[in-house]
């Protein structure tokens, strides 16, 4: 194999004036995303747990506690205010934890190392356990 | 390892000059962990990404690559396996767009280092997502996004800085615009 050559000089610039168009794109989307998102949300019924892809529970916001389930290891689960956060994780990084309270729809809070998510949803749609006639 | 020396570069100059980049890239790796107890959940500002940037235009992409892969190593060995593999997608994703950008273009060092950054963050979400079976973990994406914007700068600026004292370490062939210190 050839040995290769590298530029020995730094011709490059630091910034230019175009890059502040994209800059702000990437910075106002997620903004605009957000703020849109927090306007707009409904505040959640029920929250899924989910472990590795598969529900594990649903808690209604409503019914204040502190959950664990054996399948989501040391985390716990506390209901209180309409809304549900992480309170405990054995996780090294704590962004579970991190995500704070959720409570409007499609709030998500999720702990990678243990496989764990958790989504706020609105309306239970699969509540109605039978319809007679 | 020829193909991986810049050309002039004796092999024990290359051997310490990566030896220190790495070694760099390991600190910073560390103090990155102790900025991102300051920071929101999940947030790092991707200081050991500095290293490997300046490696790309001093000491060319498979020498950059080959610290790519270390430093994804050493997050497998000290942040365990999950951290591991978000490492890896996202920096393999940065890499790329990275090379492109320095290899193809102009571009700023401010603008390669920000698409760089929110492109591991997506590499690393897309990881995750694979992990998790779900992709609910897009819901990060917004956050991700504006905090690889804001680190992207603070690393374009740095490396910007950094780059002409790296190129003094770098055998000097054609066009140099950086005069060799002398001490007698």
């Amino acid at each position: 194999m050839k040995d290769h050559t590298v530029k020995n000089t730094d011709e490059r610039k630091l910034f230019r004036p175009s890059d502040m168009i994209l800059i702000v794109i990437l910075l106002a989307a997620p903004i605009i995303y957000f703020l849109a998102a927090e306007a707009s949300g409904n505040n959640g019924t029920y929250a899924e747990i989910s472990h590795d892809g598969e529900i594990i529970a649903s808690v209604a916001l409503d019914t204040d506690g502190v959950y664990s389930y054996p399948s989501a290891g040391e985390m716990e689960f506390t209901v209180a205010d309409g809304g549900i956060r992480v309170s405990k994780s054995d996780c090294p990084d704590k962004v579970c934890m991190g995500a704070g309270k959720l409570c409007r729809v499609g709030d998500t809070a999720v702990c990678v190392p243990n496989r764990v998510v958790v989504t706020v949803h609105g309306e239970r749609g699969g509540d109605v356990d039978g319809v007679v006639r | 390892m020829a193909g991986l020396r810049p050309e002039g570069m004796s092999y024990s100059r290359y051997t310490a000059v990566m030896g220190i980049l790495f070694a760099a890239a390991a600190v910073l790796n560390v103090l990155d962990s102790v900025f991102s107890a300051f920071l929101p959940a999940g947030i790092r500002i991707g200081l050991s990404n500095i290293v490997i940037m300046t490696a790309m235009l001093s000491m060319g992409l498979p020498s950059a690559f080959l610290l790519t892969v270390l430093k994804v190593l050493l997050v497998l060995v000290t942040r365990g396996f999950t951290a591991g593999m978000m490492s890896l997608c996202g920096s393999l994703a940065a890499f790329a767009v990275t090379a492109l950008l320095f290899g193809k273009t102009k571009a700023s060092y401010i603008l390669v280092s920000v698409l760089g950054a929110v492109c591991h963050s997506f590499g690393q979400l897309a990881a995750a997502a694979l992990m998790m079976k779900t992709a609910s973990v897009f819901a990060y994406g917004t956050l991700l996004t504006v905090s690889s914007v804001i680190a992207g700068v603070c690393t374009g600026t740095a490396m910007k800085i950094i780059m002409p004292n790296i190129i003094r370490i770098i055998p000097t062939k054609g066009k140099v615009h950086i005069q060799e210190e002398r001490y007698e």
